[in-house]
């Protein structure tokens, strides 16, 4: 591949920014590739799969519509998969890359390497976001969130192209004021009051910042993960001891909708709990949160600036 | 890595796996655990520090623990496999749409409700032939009502309209609906449960609804006792029935209930809880009343439907195979529902139930009249003067009564003289009529009709007449099927029986049973396995279409619409000291239709009488119903080779 040497990193930086931001994105950002190798766990830095990474660019879309919110659990886990539309993104911004500038760059693949230990990804995908400042860690099992969009969907680029990267938020908004209230009085957060599982606890300090965050992946998984059941519920089948037995295990209801979400073959499908994050304010209620408030925020800046709506 | 590789190759075991698990199912991410904000504030030492908290790789767990790569990655994925709990996201389908997850309202999968293994096999009974059940389904016989359907909805829609007219005075349909909904919320708090069995031997009192519309509300199942009962005849039918707990009666001067079954609890491994229904309940034993004021008021939480069990009856007891017989809601209220139209119940009606509802007959009656909204007039014991004096001031509109009933009050010279006319229709049914009888009531009552029904526990009602029909159709035969049932005569070479001729009845409809529970040999003798039943009586069609029961090829005897089977009292009667054998019989009675005859083959130099084989059964708890009422004393008792006793031999003298 040939050598652009005239390439201005800033206004690489512009040109790639923009574009993930036109095709859909909310916002995106440049990770520090040094921090990243600092605190990503051996195996899982960006060196490891490709050493010529110089750069990791971070984009988020949107979450959930609001009207997604109001659903039952069960629809919502059905079509909570609007990450894929970040991956189009980053799939489309490697292609940019390579074509405009000449440099190689990669999709960052977002999937889990299950050898490499449980729902462990291959690149952290978070931890590439909030070093790009697009979200910040939160109480809810340290989902990102942003102040303003609250909770989206990541996805990331390498490149061998160096680009001047991007600082973590400066304030983290999690917890909010009204969360703070609730766990001055009840011990818990809304995430981790309504945790079905209950795989949220933690701690907030005197100023009503985070004290400690404690996250039970293990019981979260059983609620989320649900390809996870898919070998023991064949082990069992196998182990019945009985006909009767083995029907109920691979036909009833519960397992009838593993076997769809299997063969309908999308891993987004597979694991969905929102409940974390439905009752999350900044999650919901962010000026930029969903497309209706996206679009009530827009109206009211329009009509303050005199502009015909 | 592990990657197709079998524990003998990476070189681990199951003590591996149990000494290791555990640490590196911590150590790993499953648990993760951040103090305060250290990647936002790039904070080297306490992102450092802290690294281990988040969880670590595999790699780094091997590292730390001393063992392979393969290994730490094997027994982890092992270990998440055995501690991964996949029924939990199950608690994610009943959420939102504005449900919130909360932890004390949320029961896990293991601890929610089970049917007990005795709740199950009683449901193995409803084993319909796939053939009938679809059709029966298909054309609409057999809907989605219950019992406590059709009680909410009169109490919905006509709240005060008087349910039941009894000794206590009337009561609403909301008010009995109220009562029961306390009672059933008192049962489960006693720990009675959707599937079980609760026993009851009461007459025809409001108390008895009470617990009828209670038991079945939580999807419990009613057994009924026969009155005369005592502890010797009710034991092997609680046993049988698994029942968990027994309504009765409080103690009267000639027999203490409460006592009796406060001692068959001791006896019975699942009988818990004796509940008596009238008087003061003694030590051990729950009052009723106390459980209706008591109970809460709040909704079932896990309702009967119409294909759960709802009834189980005993046709004919005897210790070593009682024949239970156990009806669902489809089978138990299709047959009132098809058949209505017959009757033309309605609301305004006043429907007096002769029958006791401890009788396949008397629930017939009484869902009857719960599914027209009318009001049940109740009879708890029956005399002719008392009857006569019910309807006078009662005025019924339908009554429902047996032959014997009828013919007492003929006896008595009260059927001429009482005031029947409020009765448009009076129904006799529960054994054979004789025409003498039928005409006599039609006589009696100006604005009425006779009809007659023919019906039995495992079917309720099969043959009927119509109300419009020629009088002698109504007094002299059981008319025709009732609609959707078939019937059938079948000769003694296994021939359908033409018109005029002779053959025993079957029967299939919507409200046949698909066998007894738990007693394949008399399923085996009554049932065809395609739906028809054996009744075992003898029957055939006159030349206008009408059926007439002409006999019985069973021994059971029918003793005014009681079904006496005498092999455990002839069991009893064996054992006494004069008696070398014994056998009892049928003897034909103007007023109950049959009466038992005990035929006794005496020890040498011995002698009984009536009054002493009387005494002998009272001393061994058998139910002075089932004691013989007339004795025979035979030289030689009539013998097959086999030396089975003909009975078709003994003639009373």
């Amino acid at each position: 591949m040939s050598v652009n040497t005239d390439i201005d990193p800033h206004e690489a930086k512009k040109t790639i920014l923009e574009y993930c931001l036109k095709k859909g994105a909310l916002v995106a950002g440049v990770a520090d590739i040094k921090a990243i190798e600092r605190i990503a766990p051996e195996g899982h830095r960006p060196s490891d799969m490709w050493p010529r990474a110089k750069s990791v660019i971070a984009l988020a879309v949107g979450g959930q519509t609001q009207g997604a919110w109001q659903v039952p659990a069960k629809a919502l886990g059905y079509f909570g998969s609007t990450e894929v539309r970040a991956y189009t993104i980053a799939y489309g911004c490697a292609f940019l890359i390579e074509n405009k500038f000449g440099k190689r760059a990669i999709y960052c693949p977002p999937d889990m390497d299950t050898e490499a230990g449980p729902r462990v990804p291959f690149q952290s995908l978070k931890l590439h976001a909030e070093l790009a400042g697009l979200g910040a860690r939160s109480l809810a099992g340290d989902i990102l969130l942003h102040p303003e969009y609250g909770y989206m969907y990541f996805a990331s680029i390498f490149t061998e192209m160096e680009l001047p990267p991007d600082e973590p938020m400066q304030d983290n908004p999690c917890p909010t004021s009204s969360c703070v209230d609730l766990f001055r009085k009840s011990g818990q957060t809304p995430c981790m009051k309504f945790c079905p599982v209950q795989c949220l606890s933690g701690d907030i300090d005197e100023d009503g910042n985070q004290a400690e965050m404690r996250y039970d992946m293990a019981s979260c998984a059983e609620m989320t993960q649900q390809f996870e059941s898919v070998p023991g519920v064949l082990a069992d089948a196998i182990r019945a001891e009985t006909e009767e037995e083995r029907e109920d295990m691979l036909f009833d209801a519960e397992n009838k909708i593993l076997w769809y979400k299997l063969s309908v073959g999308s891993g987004g499908l597979l694991g969905q709990c929102f409940e974390c994050m439905r009752v999350c304010p900044i999650a919901n209620q962010s000026s930029m949160a969903d497309p209706v408030r996206r679009y009530e925020t827009r109206m009211a800046a329009a009509a303050e600036a005199g502009d015909d709506v | 890595m592990t990657r197709g590789l079998k524990r003998n190759q990476v070189g681990i075991t199951e003590e591996m796996i149990l000494t290791y698990g555990d640490t590196i199912f911590d150590l790993s991410h499953n648990l993760q655990i951040r103090r305060g904000d250290p990647v936002r504030e790039l904070n080297w030492d306490e992102i450092e520090k802290q690294k281990e908290n988040a969880g670590i790789s595999d790699i780094e767990i091997a590292r730390k623990l001393g063992l392979t790569h393969d290994q730490t990655t094997y027994i982890r994925t092992i270990m998440e496999r055995r501690r991964f709990n996949r029924h939990n996201y199950h608690r994610l389908y009943d959420l939102g749409g504005g449900k919130r997850f909360r932890t004390e309202r949320f029961t896990p999968h293991a601890e929610r409700f089970q049917f007990t293994p005795e709740a199950i096999a009683l449901r193995k009974t409803l084993d319909f032939d796939p053939r009938i059940s679809t059709k029966y389904l298909k054309l609409g016989f057999w809907n989605a009502d219950t019992v406590t359907g059709w009680l909410d909805k009169w109490a919905k829609e006509t709240p005060d309209a008087i349910a039941i007219r009894g000794p206590g005075g009337d009561v609403s349909y909301t008010e009995i609906q109220g009562r029961s909904r306390r009672l059933a919320n008192s049962l489960l708090d006693l720990g009675v449960q959707k599937g079980d069995v609760v026993a009851i031997q009461l007459p025809n009192l409001p108390e008895f609804m009470a617990v009828y519309f209670a038991v079945l509300s939580i999807g419990g199942v009613l057994s009924t006792m026969h009155m005369p009962y005592r502890a010797g005849e009710m034991a092997p039918l609680l046993r049988h029935a698994s029942a968990r707990v027994i309504v009765c009666a409080g103690a009267a001067d000639n027999y203490d209930a409460p006592a009796a079954m406060l001692a068959l609890c001791a006896e019975i491994e699942t009988l818990e809880h004796v509940i008596v229904a009238t008087g003061d309940a003694r030590d051990g034993a729950l009052s009723l009343q106390s459980l209706i004021d008591d109970g809460g008021t709040t909704p079932i939480d896990n309702p009967s439907v119409a294909s759960d069990p709802a009834i189980l009856c005993f046709t004919s007891g005897t210790s070593s195979a009682p024949k239970a017989v156990v009806h669902n809601y489809q089978t138990l209220l299709a047959n009132n529902r098809i058949a209505a139209p017959i009757y033309n119940l309605t609301a305004d009606d006043v429907v007096l139930g002769g029958p006791p509802f401890t009788h396949a007959f008397g629930l017939c009656v009484l869902n009857f009249t719960l599914m027209s909204g009318a009001t049940s007039l109740l009879m708890p014991a029956f005399t002719p003067p008392g009857f006569i004096d019910l309807v006078e001031t009662g005025k019924p509109t339908v009554a429902f009564v047996a032959p014997a009933h009828v013919a007492a009050c003929l006896k008595s010279g009260l059927l001429e003289t009482g005031d029947l006319s409020s009765i448009r229709i009076a129904t006799i049914s529960g054994s054979a009529c004789p025409p003498d009888i039928a005409y006599a009531l039609e006589e009696a009552m100006p604005n009425g009709s006779v009809g007659q029904m023919w019906g039995m526990t495992e079917c309720f009602m099969g043959l009927h007449t119509p109300f419009d029909g020629p009088t002698k159709i109504r007094c002299e035969s059981l008319g025709d099927t009732t609609p959707t049932f078939e019937a059938r005569m079948i000769r003694d070479d296994g021939g359908i029986a033409a018109d005029g001729e002779e053959g025993t009845l079957e029967i299939r409809g919507c409200s046949v049973i698909a066998g007894y529970f738990n007693n394949d040999d008399a399923n085996r003798t009554a049932f065809t396995g395609d739906g028809w039943f054996r009744t075992g009586d003898l029957a055939c069609r006159d030349s206008d279409g009408a059926v007439h029961i002409t006999g019985r090829d069973k021994d059971i005897i029918n003793r005014g619409g009681i079904k006496i089977n005498p092999v455990d009292v002839e069991a009893v009667i064996d054992q006494h000291p004069s008696v070398l054998m014994s056998a009892i019989a049928p003897v034909p009675d103007d007023v109950l239709g049959e009466r038992a005859c005990v035929y006794v083959e005496l020890r040498p130099e011995m002698s009984v009488t009536l009054k002493e084989i009387c005494a002998w059964l009272d001393e061994n708890d058998v139910a002075k119903m089932k004691w013989p009422e007339r004795i025979e004393i035979v030289e030689h008792m009539p013998l097959t080779p086999t030396r089975k006793i003909i009975k078709g031999a003994l003639k009373a003298a």
